[in-house]
């Protein structure tokens, strides 16, 4: 294996070895043994086959220990997205800081340590966590899963609709470089809850640390979920970040993922479902700069009749970049009267820049609707020849075709200061590109 | 539904049409593969220096691959060992030179199958190389077209003949170590087909070849290679049936295509090889390397398969457009019924600038079939305004079957344009209902919204082809939708 990733494992290793087995769940002491068995993800795994792990590998990342002064309540301030006075959770460096998060103790949401939650063996998270994220795990999760416990616990109770987003907001600092942070989250949303969840990743300093996150979700019967997400980590970052979905009957999912930090990044979704009749959404956009490389992965398993999904994925790629979409639709043979419909579009700006896309199907089931599709291209020249026609300068030409190609997936966040700040992440961005598309459009 | 379970049992025990073993004396070697077997078969066909070495040179990286696990397909592992590696009918060590001495047993086995061979001649336009389990046994019209300059013959005649030509151009496309099968191919390859168009010649007839396998326990392992010079065209048939039998059989071909300047090379295969009893017990496994090389400008390959048979088919006919401005096509319709599985699909690399491709792949699963697209675009750096455009589509008939796509897709140039379109779905309600309640009888209905599913593919098949596909697809899926 490799020397730079040995530094974490031994260290996690002397972690589950010393620690009290008899108290833990299942699903880490699992993770904590596959540690030594689970082998580095390669290229020659289906789901790594474009993903360069030299990036991460190439760093000594170390685990380090909170160091909570290093945030502050204005940085807090400046960074949220939601109400000031919504339902906060604060991360740091992976690392739940209650003394900055805002808990409502009027009972509609339970916001917990995860070690608390952990410490009754009887309790809901005790037996909920890991149960989806041990199934289809790789290394990389079973290394979050084997030192959980700084995470943090999210419960909607039956029938509540929170009034107010609830805001997790993820930050990596440090002054010295180099670390890896192992943000874990678990919600669950009670039979017919409603509920409005805002992830965001932000950075404060230009770090350079590996986030390895993980975050499980359990939707009741019933159940809402809206789930915008952003992650503009720093450019240095190597972020990885995996959601475990799971659905029961009837139960509604809303969620899009933003993605525009990070020098790699890999984003996992993991969905089925517990129950007929429900409905999942999931949308992702991605913005490839130079030497940026991102990755999509999406795995929704339809084990179950009568459930739709609807994945949409865009991305925009310029630079020395590289993006990789990979999606898998599994229906199952008892999932019958599925519907799944799986896009991913990409505009690509330079020319050094490279998509890798692969959008599966896997159907054992004969009453379904399935499709997916996808577009690989460049910005139409006809567009730029309409809007220039009427005036319009190249470069704002250009933006406005990508923002409007972006703006679709964008918009499904539903979420106004969220979506406002990711349209100015991505006009900054794009302003900076369009000398370099210029040459190659005309 | 009821009338749907009482068609799909008829059917399941439906036997199979082309299922009849042919009893011909056989000079078989004993089931096993080392290198004295690989020069017994480079000896037995008095072939050149060059090509022994190049069979165990390709034998010993054999050796040290192991067998590709990614397809999706299930199967128990192959015995390499038990499998005898040659096997020539008797008759052809006397080398028939026309229909008359051909061994009657033979001409009639083909006659079952619809080939009658003493009409070929009158059937303007249809050259055979007919290919009995491994030799070539009798070649038409090869007058006619040696008039045109055309070399069409066994692939181990042009290695006696022509060797310059087939040391040139052999192992070019597919290399011997392209992959496991290739490998074991390239070492022990018994026969097939050798095809040279020179520069300027429209090939004056569509060239066909049928194979048969025969010989119990045999595997078949055909080599064909086709080379179309600057500004030729040739159109070439392949047909595939095998008598029924009980020892599970493996297929391992290869085919290579060369098309160099201006030339075009249309490829048409319809495939019926014994599919195995309804629990896949004994059919074949087909395992296939083919590739085409646009090698030159503006070249152009066109690859239409209809796979009806096997219970295992391995197989992707691919496209390299090194050639600016080249074409590579793929159409396909792959049915996959009883046990069969069909991991099939095409890889279209965009080198040259200004090349397309298209791809239209139709996929139809009954029973227990599980059926696989899988395929690659790759556009290069330097595949200026490479253009590609995939469509794959899937129909289910029967909830136990199942559909699977494996797209990928690589672009590396911002001037290329891919687009992917797949769906999948059952025969429509509302389809049947509109064909029922103007009278069509269901069987009719299904054929015909079957065949309407896959006329995209039938119509680049070659007339005589096309008719033949269609009543293939009838057969195969009679009575499995009620």
């Amino acid at each position: 294996m490799n020397a730079a990733l040995d530094n974490i494992l031994s260290h996690y290793r002397r972690f589950a070895a010393s620690a009290d087995y008899a108290g833990l769940p299942d699903s880490q002491q699992t993770a904590a043994a596959a540690l030594h068995r689970l082998p580095l993800p390669t290229r020659r795994d289906e789901s790594w086959r474009y993903t360069p792990l030299p990036a991460v590998l190439e760093h000594p990342f170390q685990p380090i220990a909170l160091e909570d002064d290093l945030l502050t309540p204005d940085d807090v301030e400046q960074l949220r997205l939601t109400p000031a006075d919504s339902p906060r959770v604060v991360m740091l460096n992976g690392f739940f800081i209650p003394e900055l998060s805002t808990i409502p103790d009027d009972g509609s949401v339970e916001i917990l340590p995860l070690n608390a939650a952990l410490r009754d063996l009887s309790s809901d998270a005790f037996t909920r966590i890991g149960q989806l994220s041990g199934t289809r795990q790789h290394l990389f999760t079973a290394l979050n899963t084997a030192s959980l416990g700084e995470g943090v616990y999210v419960r909607v109770s039956a029938g509540t609709v929170l009034a107010k987003p609830l805001e997790v907001l993820h930050v990596s600092i440090s002054f010295e470089s180099e670390f890896i942070a192992q943000p874990r989250l678990l919600v669950v949303l009670e039979a017919g809850a409603q509920a409005t969840l805002v992830e965001q990743y932000a950075h404060l300093s230009d770090t350079l640390c590996l986030n390895n996150g993980v975050v499980e979700v359990f939707l009741e019967a019933g159940a809402q979920l809206s789930h915008p997400r952003l992650q503009h980590e720093s450019l240095r970052t190597r972020h990885l970040s995996s959601l475990y979905l799971r659905q029961a009957a009837e139960s509604h999912y809303q969620g899009t993922t933003l993605a525009f930090g990070g020098a790699w990044s890999r984003t996992e979704f993991h969905v089925d479902f517990s129950g007929t009749g429900a409905h999942c959404d999931l949308n992702g956009f991605y913005l490839a700069g130079d030497k940026q490389s991102h990755g999509m992965h999406v795995d929704v398993i339809h084990n179950l009749p009568n459930c739709t999904s609807r994945e949409r994925f865009k991305g925009i790629l310029y630079g020395n970049s590289t993006a990789v979409f990979d999606g898998n639709i599994l229906v199952q043979a008892d999932a019958q009267k599925t519907d799944a419909r799986l896009s991913n579009d990409n505009l690509l700006l330079s020319r050094d820049a490279e998509i890798n896309t692969k959008p599966r199907l896997e159907i054992y089931a004969d009453d379904v609707q399935c499709s997916h599709g996808t577009t690989v291209g460049q910005l139409d020249p006809e567009m730029l020849f309409y809007l220039r026609a009427r005036g319009i300068p190249h470069e704002q030409a250009v933006t406005m075709i990508c923002m409007g190609f972006a703006g679709a997936i964008i918009a499904t966040c539903e979420f106004e200061t969220l979506e406002q700040c990711a349209n100015a992440l991505l006009v900054k961005r794009l302003s900076k590109l369009v000398g370099l598309s210029h040459q190659n459009i005309d | 539904m009821e009338a749907a379970e009482r068609h799909l049992d008829a059917m399941n025990h439906a036997s199979y049409a082309a299922g009849f073993v042919t009893e011909i004396e056989a000079d078989t070697v004993a089931p096993g593969l080392d290198e004295s077997v690989i020069r017994h078969i480079s000896a037995k066909k008095h072939e050149p220096e060059f090509m022994l070495d190049w069979r165990l040179q390709a034998f010993r990286q054999w050796q040290q691959m192991s067998e590709p696990t990614w397809a999706h397909v299930h199967y128990p592992k192959i015995d390499y060992q038990a499998i005898s590696y040659y096997s020539a009918p008797k008759s052809a060590s006397d080398g028939p030179k026309s229909l008359d001495e051909v061994d009657p047993e033979l001409l009639r086995t083909y006659e079952k199958l619809g080939i009658p061979l003493q009409e070929q001649k009158m059937l303007a336009g249809v050259a055979v190389d007919m290919v009995f389990d491994s030799v070539s046994v009798a070649t038409t019209f090869r007058k006619q077209l040696a008039e045109a300059g055309v070399i069409f013959c066994s692939i181990s005649e042009a290695m006696r003949e022509h060797p310059a030509l087939v040391q040139m151009y052999l192992g070019t496309v597919v290399p011997q170590t392209d992959n496991y099968f290739a490998a074991l191919n390239a070492a022990v390859f018994t026969d097939g087909t050798f095809v040279y168009i020179p520069p300027g010649v429209r090939c004056p007839m569509e060239l066909s070849t049928y194979f048969r396998i025969n010989e119990r326990n045999t595997g078949q392992f055909e080599r064909t290679l086709i080379i179309a010079d600057k500004g030729s065209y040739v159109s070439y048939l392949e047909g595939c049936t095998a008598p029924q039998r009980d020892e599970n059989q493996l297929h391992a071909a290869v085919v290579e295509l060369i098309a160099l300047e201006d030339a075009e090379i249309k490829y048409s295969t319809v495939q019926n090889w014994y599919p195995g009893d309804e629990n896949g017990k004994g059919g074949i496994y087909n395992f296939v390397t083919k590739r085409g090389l646009c090698a030159g400008d503006r070249s152009h390959i066109s690859w239409t398969q209809v796979e009806t048979g096997s219970a295992i088919t391995w197989k992707y006919p691919s496209c390299i457009l090194k050639g600016d401005d080249s074409v590579g096509e793929f159409y396909s319709v792959a049915v996959t019924r009883g046990a069969q599985q069909a991991d099939t699909g095409t890889k279209m690399y965009h080198i040259g600038k200004n090349t397309r491709s298209t791809i239209v792949s139709k996929g139809i699963s009954a029973d227990r079939g599980q059926n696989a697209y899988r395929g690659l675009v790759r556009m290069n750096k330097g595949a200026e305004n490479g253009r590609n455009h995939t469509q794959c589509d899937s129909l289910l008939i029967g909830d136990k079957c199942g559909a699977h796509t494996f797209p990928y897709i690589e672009v590396a140039n911002p001037t290329a344009k891919v687009e992917h379109e797949a769906t999948t779905s059952k025969i429509g309600e509302d389809q049947l209902f509109y064909c029922r309640q103007r009278g069509l009888s269901q069987e009719d209905a299904v054929s015909m919204i079957v065949n309407g599913f896959c006329k995209e593919v039938f119509k680049e098949l070659p007339m005589e082809f096309a008719v033949e596909a269609r009543k293939l697809l009838e057969i195969s899926l009679e009575g499995a939708v009620g």
